[in-house]
Order: C-alpha cells, then structure tokens, then sequence
C-alpha cells in the first residue's frame, strides 16, 4: 500500500501539493478550536502545586510544591480507596466493557427489520435515565420487605437480603446497574461499525461451510476489531476515573470496605467544594496514571494487530 | 436462502434474550411513566406497578406552570441542533486529515488530541479561559467552547481509516481537492458514523446543564435542563429544611416530580431516535465502491 | 462596669431608633426621591441601585415588596443579580470571585465561605462600617457578645452580617395516640416504657388490619448520623462533641453511648425499628399514609402537619408530640434545639464602590421597623396591627397558592438577607399540634441541647477538616454494622475505640477543648 502510494504521489507530483495544502487548511480550524479551548485552559493545572487564592487568581497564590498531592495520598484510608477505585475500575472493564459488544452482535444477527430497531431503540432509553432514579430504581427493587429480587427469593424459601448494606454485594450493584444503564447506548458505536462490514465476506464464509458462528468469529468480530480495540485503550484509560455521583447514591457506611473509592472519600472530607489546589492536584494524578495506562495498552495493540490511537 | 436447523435454533434463542433484556430496560422505564401519572397517594403506598393508578398530571402541571419553560426548551433545540453541527464540523476537519496516512505531523496531531482526553484544566480556568475570550453569557461561547473532544476525533478517525482507498485515488486523478473529495465521497458514505456521533454529540448537549447554568447570567438564555434540574433541587431541599414546609397537601411526591421531569426531558430525544435508526443500514460503502 | 455600658448602649440606640439616623455620609434634609418615599432612613441623596448576588424569591411580587419598601425609607435600591435556575450557588461565587466580577452585594450560606473569601480579600472588613454607619446593628452585637464572637473570623474582622433564626425547638418525639388509645395504653415516660409500647405496637396490630405489619419507629429517612442522632438523644448519648462545662468528650467514646448503641442494635433485631431505616425515602409518607408506623423523632411543624394530609385515607389518626422518655437517671431529655445559625448573612463584595451606604442600608433591617418588615412582610398586605398585636391577613394565613411562609416570601419577607428573625412570625401560622408539642417541651424544660457555637483559627480548621473525615468514617461504618447486627456491640466496641484512638482523635479532641477554652473565657 505504501510503495503504491509513493507511486501516486510521485506520477502527480505538481497536484500533490495542492491536494495536501487543501488536507491542511482543513484541519486549521480544528487545530485552532483545541488550542483555544482544550489547551489554553490546561495552564490552570499549576494550581496543582499552588494554595489557590480565588481573588488573587493563580498567577498570584502562593506554591505549596507537593502539599496538595499529599493531602490525598497521605492518610489512613488511602490504601483501602484506593484499591476499591482500582477493583471497581478494572471490573467496569471485565464486564461493562464486553456487555455493548454482545448487545451489538446481538442485534446485528436480527433479521427482523422492526425487531432489530425496537430492541435497539428500547435498550438504549435507559441512557437517559438520571443517576439518581436509577440508583432510586435500584434500592427499590433490592428493598428487603417490598422489593421484586427479595419477593423472588422468597419463592425459593430464601431470607430476605438487605442488599444495599452487604459489602459482598456492593460491587456486584454497582456493576450490574452500570450495564443496565449504558450497554445500548455503548453499542450504537459497534452497531454503526458492523453496518461498514462487507457482505461478501459472509457469502464468502457460508461458500466455505462457516455455520454462524464461524461466521461471526471470522467475519464479524475481525470487521470491527479496529473498533474495539480503539475503545478498548480508551476505556482503559477510564480505569482510575470511577464517577462518584452514583456510589454516593447507593453505598452505606456499612458498605464502605468495598464501595469508598478516592473520590467519595474526598466528597465526605469536603475536599471537592472550595479546596481547587487539591481537587486539581487529584486529577492532575488520575490523568497521569490513565495515560501511563493507556500508552502501555497501545503499545501492546500496536505490536499485537497494527491498531493504535496514536 | 434455506435456513438450516441450526440457524433457526441460534435465531431463537438469539431473539429470546433479545426480548429479555429488553423487557429489563423497558420495564422501570414504564415504572416512571407510570408513577408521573399516577397519584401521590398510590406512588406512596407501592401501589403503581405497570400502569398508573389514580390518573394525575400534577407532577406535570408542576413542571409547566413554568412559563419560561417554552423558552427554554425552544434554547435547548438550539444549542443542541447548532452545538452538535458544530462539534460534527470541527470532528471532521481533525479526522480527516488524521486518516490520511502520508498526512505530515499525524503521530504529533493524534498525541495532541488525545492528550485532551485525560487531560482537562479544570473548572476555574476554563470558566476564566472564557472570561478572557469574552464568551461569557453568550450562546457562541456555549455552542462552541465545548467543540473539542479527543474521543469522537479518534472514533471517527477510526470510521474514516476503514473506508477504502480507492474511493479517494479515482478522484485524485480527477484532480479534487480535499475538500471536494470530502464532501462528494466520504461524506455520503459515512452517513451511519456521523448519525452515530451526531447523535452522541446531540444527546450530550440535550442533556448538559453545567455550563449553561456557569455561562448564563439571564434566564432567558437557560436551556431546559437548568430549570428541571432547579425544579427538582429547590423540592428536595425544601422538604430537607423541617420546619418550613407545612400543612400542604400536594397532589405529587419530590419522586414523581423527578420522573415528570425525566420523562419531559428524554421524549424529544426519544421521538428523533427512530429516524436517525436508518442510517444504520448495510453495505451502504460497499455498494457505492462497486458501483 | 459591663453593665453600665450596655445599658448606655442601650439608651443610645434606642434615641437612635426613633430619631432620624445619622451617622456617616449623608445628612441633609429629608427629600423625595420617589413617590411615596418617608425616607426617614435616608442612605445616599440620589436613588443608589446596589447589585444582589441572589436571585427573586419564587413567585415573586415585583411591585409590591419589602425591598421596594425599604427603597421608599432608604432611597436604596436593590436589584437581583443572579439567574433564577441557577441551583449551585457556592460554584457560581468562586466563579465570581476569580473573574473579579462580583455583585455589589452577596449572600451566602456559611460562615466558612464568608471567612475564606473575607481572607482572599474578596469581601471587605465590616468592623469600622459597622461602628461608624450600623448603631443598630451595632446595638445588637453588643447585646449578644456570642454572636459577635462568633461571626468575628480569626482574623479580628467581621466580614457578614448574619441571617439570625429565632425559636427554641428543631425536634421532637411523635407518636400515634389513636394506637396507644386502642391498646390503652399511656404515652411512655421511661426508656423502658417505651420498649413496651414497642414491643405493644408490634404484636398487639394496633392498626387492625389483622395483619403484622406496624413498624413501631421509623426513621427521618437522613444520612446515617441524622437517623441515629434523633434516637439516641433519650440516652443522653450523642454523636458528637459534649461540652460539660469545663471539660470537651467525644459522643462516641462515652458510656452513655454504648448503652444507646447496644438498645437501638437490640430493637432493631427485634423489629421495632424500621428494617430499611437507612435507605427509607420519605419514610413519614411512606409509614403514616400505610397506616403502619407508630412513632418517629423530627421536626414539629412538618411533622404535625401529616395529620391533616392522612385525615381521610387514615381515619382517626393522631400523631402527636409526645415527651421525651426519661432515661436512666430520670431525666427528659431532648438533645436537639433550634440554634441562631448565623451561617448565612451578606456581605459586601470589593467591587463595591459604596460600602457605607450599603452599610446603612443592611442597618435598616435592623431598625424596629426594617426588622418587622422582614419577618411580617407589608403592612396591610401580609398582616395589620391589632392593639399592638400583630395578625396576618388572608394572603398569608388561606392563600391557595402557597403555605404560609411561601406567601411571605413572594413579597420578600423571611428571605435571603441580613436580618433577626422573630420566632413569634412562624408561631403566628404553625399547626396547633405543633405549636402544642414545641410549648410542652419548651415549658416543661426538656431542651437540654447544647447552643454553643465555637469558632476554629485557621489552622485547626485545616486539621479538622482532615480528622473529622478520618473520624466520622469510622464512626458510621461502626455504628451502622451495630445496628444492623452485623457485629455485636460487646464484641468490637474496645476495638472501635482503639480505631478510633489510632485515627488520632484525641488530637481533634484537643483542638476542640481548644476552642471552648476561648469561647468560655
């Protein structure tokens, strides 16, 4: 493909200017539009390092070098929330990351026009339910006394569970809730990918006597690999990146061995409102562990199948 | 074509867990509907499973006797329509060019954009950031300062790699620029990634209501999120306060209140959702490099 | 000598109130500066327009209101700056402040924003303002050296003139008289008693539905600290600080708070407590509209006013407050009061350009007449004088649009500003079954709570604010596996405290003892 191209480039050599001037005046506004408003911002990080003086501006505070940094790795509880963060992340990972992929898989095999779009339309609308009806939704339906899976095991002759003060179960809510909320939405992206694989390919995988699932692992998963993969990195990056908003929704003190991650413990020490120094300071250090992360995963990708995000 | 046994089984139970899963996303979504509509008094007592009990639109009434609620819904489609053109023109003029393999400085570029992935200068300085532009308390600011997102660069990168090369070499010898040949090739054949993107980006902007609510200093700039997220903020924090909420009989709960506003805020998004389902069709690439 | 002074003080002020005030600034004849202005209260010769960092109380009557009143007395106006739908106010001001844009005026809700931001120079020192343009204000501090004391920042300097709340009671026990008839039986007046109508609610079917679902007590349906704290207050036991007088104790690390942990834990395994205490929504809705709850610890007049809301659905029901159960040693205890809070208040930001008048101006809501209109709204509107009674009108007490103290708000009264409430302005609206209980435990002296209010310098503040994570994180794990029963009491108590003890508590313990040493001297 590249001697190819080098041919090209050398047949057309007056046009090829011209092509590829045309290629960078197209990317100028893009280049512009991330100068100004993703990386002119990124000099507030130095607030990092600084006792951050609202009125003063940050220009004018004072340096405090490592402090802020301290403030949260220091402590008695770094340990346990910081592997609790790291728990929850990577099986984020292990379960939400594949759930969007069989979903897509899963409707693509649909042969049923208006089958396939309901289902796609309908797994979807839960995107769009709010944080907090879905954690609502949850403590409802696990409600020891009037809740739906309790009256299930009860059919079984169980004891009710209160689930939402089990430390065994937390991260199982957790979990499941957050494939619930977001598999249909994380699947567009996979369905999309799976409209761009060639047709032929299948005929060509039926001639050879593929059954469907032969289908599907040599045609289907090797088309939208690049995909996936892409993904993937990306979310690997999100590891250390754990929300709050719904693990303060749904955790208990009783709960707290398995459910305080870094940045509920930060919400309850009142460290997010006010404390700027530290809270940037924490996401100066989460971003710098996710792209340690995530250029070691590209590297891997990039010697294992070619395919990298940068 | 024959479907053999096998076939016929697999589609089955295929479809089977298809409907299941369906049904557990369907269902507590039916559960809000339902409760909106239902009575307090049902909502309270456990009553409403599948259908509402008791027929009362008081959440709703709550939520429209707003009068500035038209406004703010009429800013919402606004923003939204405008903020996702947007971001869709700045995605491609970074994508493009990044697809490009002989594309000079692509290793440089593609670092660029990722870094702004994971890393962000946080609130302050990117609310001053605006301050300096002079892009505070104006819709411009709004649609365009939130442009930039490294991961849609990559993903429609990513789109744009998987189409063939061919497409573009017939045109290059036909002397196109660029620009031509992206608006004439790759643009039509890419209507499922960017209905794909598009929709991302649309539903992020429908349902943002942080920085509208940081940008704006007038009520009459508010999309809708920022007054139902206030409807449901000043009824939660009412209720918290003891003393001061009394005596009153409300013909809705703080909770269906919640559910009314949801079930407003995602209909539209709901209602365009179908239509954007048929630019995910097949073989569309295919059929334009044969032909 | 102290004395003397005050009522010199006393007798100033009071000349001042009924004379015209001046002062500072301005003292030229009384003119007109709008139709109908008295302007015996006069601020700046020319109508002044000062910027407000809040937004229109909702619903609000834009023609007629307390601050256009107060405009015709002061010849200030003043002019909401702030976006209605905006809900976060604390983020909305640090973006404010960092941008140097601020209203001329702003309110906030905690006295550690106005210390932090009063440091940062954002708003500006009141001390001097206060004595040279406030006498009324000023009037005040003196009279209440504790409030003085306590909005003064470690820095010496007054940076907010608070929101003062008045009123003696926040919580109270309630419980379902109409059961207790049915069963005959008589309010309880001991812990011990209490277990028994417990014990009677629970299996007797007070409710007669034939079937055994009453839930004796119930929740507040709050965080875990919230929940516990309403309960346990019989035990004399308690949460947090204690201060004896002399001496600073940690709640949690007293005898008294064993007891407490060990009866809940015991009822909670025998069923008298709420089984989801911790994760109930709303439980008064959910117990008193089910017909299923017994008795609950919260706020009277919210409380009360479940009656009327059940009176159809529930027929005969009869929440009503009752006295705290005597604990062990005999005593009646009810742990919770209604303190002056003077976290909110407003202040005066640096882009100010007339920071006496504004002065004078917050000082008018602190003239007999300024603070009758804040808490009583307008005259012949809202409320008439009868004698020297105050009565509200029609438009407060049967507005179908809105509970009382909304329909004092839409015209600016009880809102968000500088001013002493009169707690006889809520007992004037409230629910009898909730004025009933507020007077039982008011007249029968069962408030035992503590209203201190100690101030940290800024050191400690820092400190604390780390231990008191580290803390209250071991305490809520702790006591929530107590009461759950996940762990017995007995077993692990000694434990906790030497959890607690590693955590350094006695360090946060110190820098209380601290403060109340300066806050008794």
């Amino acid at each position: 493909m590249k001697t190819q191209l080098a041919a090209m480039n050398v047949k057309m050599h007056g046009r090829t200017i011209k092509r590829d001037l045309s290629l960078y005046i197209m990317s100028v506004p893009f280049i512009l539009a991330y100068i100004l408003f993703a990386y002119k911002p990124l000099t507030g990080l130095i607030i990092a390092f600084k006792e951050y003086n609202l009125f003063e501006g940050t220009y004018s505070s004072p340096w405090v070098g490592l402090d802020n940094f301290r403030a949260f790795l220091g402590g008695p509880y770094f340990s346990r929330t910081f592997k609790n963060t790291l728990i929850l992340g990577a099986l984020g990972i292990l379960f939400g990351f594949p759930a969007p992929i069989l979903l897509a898989l899963m409707i693509n095999e649909v042969r049923v026009k208006w089958f396939q779009r309901t289902v796609q339309s309908i797994t979807f609308m839960p995107y769009f339910v709010s944080t907090v009806v879905v954690a609502g939704i949850v403590v409802n339906i696990l409600s020891p006394s009037t809740g739906v899976v309790n009256k299930i095991l009860g059919l079984f002759g169980a004891e009710p569970i209160y689930f939402m003060t089990k430390p065994e179960w937390f991260r199982t809510i957790y979990i499941a809730s957050g494939i619930w909320q977001f598999s249909g939405y994380n699947a567009i992206i996979y369905i999309a990918a799976l409209s761009a694989v060639d047709v032929q390919l299948y005929e060509a995988c039926i001639i050879d006597g593929g059954n469907k699932f032969k289908q599907i692992i040599h045609v289907t998963i090797p088309g939208i690999l690049p995909t996936i993969i892409i993904m993937f990195i990306m979310d690997i990056g999100n590891i250390i990146n754990v929300g709050y908003e719904k693990i303060i929704l749904l955790y208990q003190p009783a709960t707290y061995e398995t459910a305080d991650i870094l940045s509920t413990y930060m919400f309850r020490s009142g460290i997010q409102d006010g404390e700027y120094g530290v809270a940037t300071a924490v996401g100066l250090f989460n971003s710098a562990v996710s792209l340690l992360m995530v250029t070691a995963t590209n590297m891997l990708c990039r010697k294992l199948n070619n395919t990298s995000l940068w | 074509m024959k479907i053999s046994k096998g076939e016929k089984a697999f589609y089955c139970v295929n479809g089977f867990l298809l409907i299941l899963f369906a049904l557990l996303c369907l269902c507590p979504l039916v559960y809000v509907a339902s409760a909106s509509l239902s009575s307090a008094e049902a909502v309270m007592k456990g009553e409403v499973f599948l259908l509402p009990k008791g027929f009362n639109l008081g959440a709703y009434k709550k939520v429209f006797e707003d009068s500035k609620i038209w406004i703010a819904y009429a800013n919402t489609v606004y923003y939204t329509i405008f903020g996702t053109l947007a971001q869709l023109f700045i995605t491609c003029c970074g994508a493009y060019p990044l697809s490009k393999p002989y594309f000079k400085g692509r290793k440089w570029l593609n670092i660029f954009v990722v870094i702004t992935i994971w890393f962000s200068g946080g609130m302050i300085p990117t609310y001053l950031n605006f301050v300096e532009l002079g892009l505070v308390n104006t819709r411009a600011g709004l649609i365009w300062g939130f442009v930039c997102q490294g991961t849609s660069v990559v993903i429609m990168r990513t789109f744009f790699e998987g189409l063939p090369m061919e497409l573009e070499e017939a045109a290059v010898v036909d002397g196109a620029t660029h620009v031509q040949i992206f608006s004439k090739i790759y643009l039509p054949l890419s209507v499922a990634s960017f209905a794909t993107l598009g929709l991302m980006f649309a539903v992020g902007r429908w349902n943002g209501y942080l920085w509208s609510m940081i940008l704006f200093k007038e009520d009459s700039k508010m999309p809708l999120q920022v007054l139902l997220k206030k409807l449901v903020v000043d009824t939660t924090v009412g209720s918290a306060s003891g003393d001061k909420m009394t005596d009153t009989i409300k013909d809705y709960s703080d909770d269906m209140l919640i559910y009314a506003t949801m079930i407003v805020s995602m209909i539209p998004m709901l209602v365009c959702y179908p239509f954007l389902q048929k630019y995910f069709k097949k073989g569309m690439v295919i059929g334009a490099v044969k032909g | 000598m102290k004395k003397t002074e005050k009522i010199i003080s006393m007798l100033m002020a009071g000349v001042m109130c009924t004379a015209v005030i001046g002062g500072c600034g301005s003292k030229d004849e009384v003119e007109t500066g709008s139709s109908g202005s008295i302007l015996d209260y006069k601020v700046s010769d020319k109508p002044l327009t000062l910027t407000y960092f809040q937004s229109k109380p909702t619903d609000y009557d834009e023609a007629d209101n307390v601050f256009n009143r107060a405009f015709e007395h002061t010849n200030v106006k003043i002019e909401f700056d702030f976006a209605e739908s905006v809900t976060d106010k604390d983020q909305a001001l640090a973006l404010a402040v960092s941008s140097k844009d601020m209203s001329d005026i702003i309110y906030q809700f905690s006295r550690d924003t106005f210390v932090k931001y009063g440091k940062q120079k954002a708003f500006i020192p009141l001390n001097d303002l206060i004595d040279k343009c406030a006498p009324n204000f000023k009037k005040y501090l003196d009279e209440h050296e504790d409030v003085r004391k306590y909005i003064t920042a470690s820095d010496g300097n007054i940076y907010y003139v608070p929101n003062v709340l008045d009123g003696k009671t926040a919580s109270g026990w309630f419980i379902r008289q109409d059961w207790l008839d049915k069963l005959g039986m008589e309010q309880p007046k001991t812990i011990a008693e209490l277990e028994e109508v417990f014990k009677a609610f629970k299996e007797k079917d007070p409710n007669g539905n034939g079937k055994n679902d009453e839930v004796p007590y119930f929740g507040n349906g709050s965080s875990v600290t919230y929940t516990l704290n309403e309960i346990i207050g019989i035990f004399d036991a308690s949460l947090g600080f204690r201060h004896n007088g002399q001496t600073v104790s940690f709640g949690p690390m007293e005898e008294n708070f064993k007891t407490a942990m060990k009866t809940v834990a015991d009822w909670y395994a025998k069923g008298y407590i709420d089984p989801e205490i911790f994760t109930r929504k709303s439980p008064r809705e959910h117990f008193l509209s089910n017909n299923i709850g017994g008795c609950t610890h919260n706020w009277f007049g919210s409380t009360a006013g479940y009656n009327k809301m059940y009176e159809s659905t529930v027929p005969g029901i009869k929440f009503i407050a009752m006295a705290p159960p005597a604990s062990a040693d005999g005593v009646q205890r009810e742990l919770t009061i209604r303190t002056k809070n003077l976290q909110e208040g407003w202040a005066i930001s640096a882009s100010n350009k007339h920071p006496e008048e504004t002065m004078k101006y917050f000082d008018f809501f602190w003239t007999e007449e300024g603070r009758r209109m804040a808490n009583y709204g307008i005259e012949g509107k809202t409320y008439n004088m009868n004698g020297d009674k105050i009565e509200y009108t029609d438009y407060i007490l049967n507005n179908p649009d809105h509970v009382p103290v909304d329909s004092l708000r839409t015209v600016g009264a009880q809102t968000n500003f500088g001013y002493e409430q009169d707690w006889n302005s809520e007992a004037l609206y409230i629910n009898k079954i909730a004025l009933d209980g507020i007077n039982m435990y008011i007249d029968n002296g069962y408030l035992k709570g503590e209203d201190i209010m100690l101030t940290y310098s800024e050191e400690e503040e820092k400190q604390r604010t780390t231990l008191n994570a580290q803390i209250t994180t071991c305490v809520e794990e702790a006591i929530q596996k107590w009461v759950l029963n996940n762990e017995k009491v007995d077993d692990s108590y000694d434990k906790f405290i030497n959890d607690l003890q590693n955590l350094d508590v006695q360090k946060l313990i110190d820098i209380e003892q601290a403060a109340y040493d300066r806050y008794l001297q």
